[in-house]
């Protein structure tokens, strides 16, 4: 596949003998079918791919944080669609909170759109942080909370995420986890001339020295 | 950029018949597993893509 994929590029990602995709195969229709799945993690489409249309396709995306906010506000709010549109979500939504408050219902209804938004990307960034924390990723933990910090400085979310990194930083996990990365990266390096045996006697290096880590756990399942 | 759509293919060697599932329900999570190819750094699961609109299109091989 690898190789195949070389020499025909492909934007999307392909997965083979995917742990737990039993749940979408059962006793109904058979290929070519597909399912779009929303944001928030719901089923929105069932059914042939070649069913699907632009118009879906442009009201699944029309609320999707990722996306910009293409809709006209009201000038109080321009600024804050401007900060959201260049990345800059913690200017957004401090904006937006603020003009939430008003007393004019345009106002109030174009803030809160806004502020939602960016309220629904924190929900989803802290999911992403809970679930890094778990497989121990800390080094993907560090790099997701040092863009955040970022991304959403001028609200608490990234306060909150600029003290988290600093924090993590300091701790032992986190150095250890950067050294067993180091140490894979080079491994893979070697790429081609490190095969079978050589490659799983520096594969054992690393779980031995760095037990404890993801990178382990990403050697062991690249032993051949 | 306006597309955040995902798309995933998933591979099998064997027909298959796939399932239907109710609308707006939450879509069952499954691991990415370790031959993939072209997904994003550190995505592991379905619900790593969270926050983004993806396609699940299942296709087989003959």
């Amino acid at each position: 596949m690898a190789e195949w994929l070389q020499k025909n590029p492909l934007n999307y990602g392909v997965v083979s003998k995917a742990p737990g995709i039993s749940a979408y195969i059962g006793n109904g229709q058979g290929v070519p079918r597909g399912w779009v799945i929303s944001a928030e993690g719901k089923i929105v489409f069932s059914g042939k791919p070649a069913d699907i249309t632009d118009a879906m396709v442009e009201e699944w995306l029309k609320d999707c944080p990722a996306a910009q906010i293409e809709r006209e506000v009201c000038a109080k709010l321009r600024p804050a669609v401007k900060s959201y549109n260049t990345g800059k979500y913690g200017k957004a939504l401090k904006d937006a909170e603020e003009l939430e408050q008003s007393e004019d219902e345009t106002v109030k209804a174009d803030a809160s759109f806004i502020a939602e938004r960016v309220r629904k990307a924190i929900g989803w960034r802290k999911d992403a942080a809970k679930r890094l924390a778990e497989d121990k990723e800390w080094v993907k933990l560090h790099t997701l909370l040092s863009e955040d910090a970022v991304a959403y400085a001028g609200c608490e979310y990234g306060d909150e995420c600029k003290e988290k990194a600093k924090t993590l930083k300091g701790e032992d996990k986190y150095k250890e986890a950067v050294a067993a990365e180091k140490m894979l990266g080079k491994i893979t390096e070697q790429g081609e001339r490190l095969k079978g045996e050589a490659l799983n006697r520096e594969l054992d290096k690393l779980i031995d020295k760095y037990p404890d880590t993801a990178a382990a756990d990403r050697a062991k399942a690249m032993k051949q | 950029m306006r597309l955040a759509a995902v798309l995933i293919a998933l591979a099998f060697a064997l027909p298959l018949a796939a399932k239907d599932f109710t609308m707006g329900q939450e879509a069952p999570d499954f691991e990415l597993g370790t031959n993939k190819w072209n997904t994003p750094e550190g995505f592991k699961t379905l619900a790593d893509y969270r926050g983004k609109v993806v396609l699940v299109e299942l296709w087989a091989t003959y």
